[in-house]
């Protein structure tokens, strides 16, 4: 017990004395979890929306394999990915393995089931009045889909927000292509996991708090959103 | 004699494996101010949403203008492209009144700024164009809505109980402001469980049977 006080006041000195390599490994998570969400959204809402309201073939077995899709292991894709970045695999002469640019990729892999899969109940569950209203007055299919997610904007954020929260918390695919390079691709899970294997609890759970943090945060920014929308605050 | 601009038969949808209405058989011409009625559920919303591309029946065959027979998958576009449909609750975007007004994919078929302006006076909107539409209140999303299909001025117009929320001299103005769209050669289909004060804007009357019958009496 007393460890455990012990190493949350060390934490806490940490994180309040702005350590230089602390503060390091939780730029490189958000920088990494932003830029993979920044590109993973755009597509999977597109995805989403095409799957919700379109009708294509193979449209749903495209379903199902999302679906599938949200219960992959994040190793099983950092295995994947590793095998297809290493020096032998089929894309070894980009040089992207231990990169943070291969843990974007990875990332984006990991964001974008979660959020077309949720994207896509929010598009179907929406109010069959807008989209029947966005066809009888002819809006272009491009502009009907800035319509509509404008209009179900607080469940999309939910998703995108579900997207992050994955993304930014997974540590297998993270440390399979990132290498857990200090200063380079080592991010709040890999350090996490890294500083207990070494007995160093403080660093740890200063991290910890901080993904504790995040998720406090990013959970208040959806409900003030819906909130505020639903006039309940 | 005005032209027709859409032929319907061997109309027929169902739900579920539930008929709603089979091998309906009709025609609407240029100018055409029609009241569509029928008991809950006999498929009056239906025929409108199908008429509008919004919909596919199980089966009919459609002449637009004099093109020839098709089946709804090939004619819809053309649905889509000459006609509005207002639901029974408008919908309106969560912008501001004027936007919604904006929203104009169908722009080369819209009317002149000044017609503009006249409509939204004529429907007593202009003082809400600034305000957000979903704050507005269910009599004048009403009104928003139709100023937003007169806009866009369309050869068709699909309306579904348009007059639910609105008052007296709000309905006057609305009879008015349809009247003038009909007599510039637009064709109104018309949903209404307010016969009486539906009367004046229309010149026939098509019922649908409880057996799925659809026959037309005049309204004068």
């Amino acid at each position: 017990m007393e460890t455990i006080a012990g190493a949350s006041i060390d934490a806490l000195k940490l994180l309040i004395s702005f350590d230089a390599d602390l503060w390091q490994i939780i730029w490189v998570s958000y920088s990494v979890s932003m830029r993979a969400i920044f590109f993973a959204a755009p597509l999977a809402i597109v995805c989403a929306y095409l799957l919700a309201f379109q009708r294509f073939f193979l449209r749903q077995t495209i379903i199902l394999l999302l679906e599938t899709w949200l219960a992959l292991p994040a190793v099983v894709v950092g295995l994947t990915l590793y095998i297809m970045l290493s020096r032998s695999g089929p894309l070894g002469d980009w040089g992207l393995l231990f990169t943070q640019k291969a843990m974007v990729i990875g990332q984006m892999i990991l964001a974008f089931p979660i959020i077309a899969a949720m994207a896509f109940a929010v598009f179907k569950g929406c109010d069959e009045r807008i989209r029947e209203t966005t066809i009888t007055l002819g809006i272009p299919q491009w502009k009907a889909l800035l319509i509509t997610v404008r209009e179900l904007r607080f469940g999309i954020l939910a998703a995108v927000v579900a997207g992050f929260g994955r993304i930014i918390a997974e540590v297998g695919c993270a440390l399979m292509v990132g290498g857990n390079i200090l200063n380079y691709t080592r991010n709040m899970t890999t350090a996490i996991a890294l500083e207990t294997s070494k007995g160093s609890f403080s660093g740890g759970i200063a991290l910890g708090m901080v993904l504790l943090i995040t998720a406090l945060s990013l959970n208040y920014v959806v409900f003030k959103f819906g909130s505020d929308r639903n006039h309940l605050l | 004699m005005k032209p027709a601009i859409l032929k319907v038969s061997e109309l027929s949808r169902s739900y579920n494996g539930h008929r709603v209405f089979n091998d309906f058989k009709f025609s609407l011409t240029e100018g055409d101010s029609i009241l569509l009625q029928g008991e809950n559920g006999s498929g009056k919303t239906t025929i409108l949403k199908i008429l509008s591309g919004l919909l596919e029946p199980s089966s009919g065959k459609f002449i637009i203008g004099n093109s020839r027979a098709a089946e709804y998958k090939s004619v819809r576009p053309a649905l889509v492209e000459q006609s509005i449909y207002l639901h029974q609750q408008p919908f309106l975007f969560d912008t501001s009144v004027e936007n919604n007004l904006l929203y104009a994919g169908k722009s080369n078929s819209a009317l002149t700024q000044a017609a503009q302006a006249k409509l939204t006076r004529l429907f007593g909107i202009d003082d809400l164009l600034a305000k957000n539409a979903a704050n507005l209140s269910i009599g004048q999303k009403q009104r928003v809505a139709l100023t937003r299909s007169l806009i866009y001025n369309p050869r068709l117009l699909m309306l579904d109980e348009p007059f639910t929320a609105i008052d007296k001299e709000s309905f006057v103005s609305s009879v008015k402001a349809l009247q003038q769209y009909r007599d510039r050669g637009g064709t109104i289909l018309l949903v209404s469980h307010q016969h009486d004060r539906s009367f004046e804007l229309i010149d026939k009357c098509w019922c649908i049977h409880p057996r799925g019958v659809l026959f037309c009496v005049s309204a004068a």
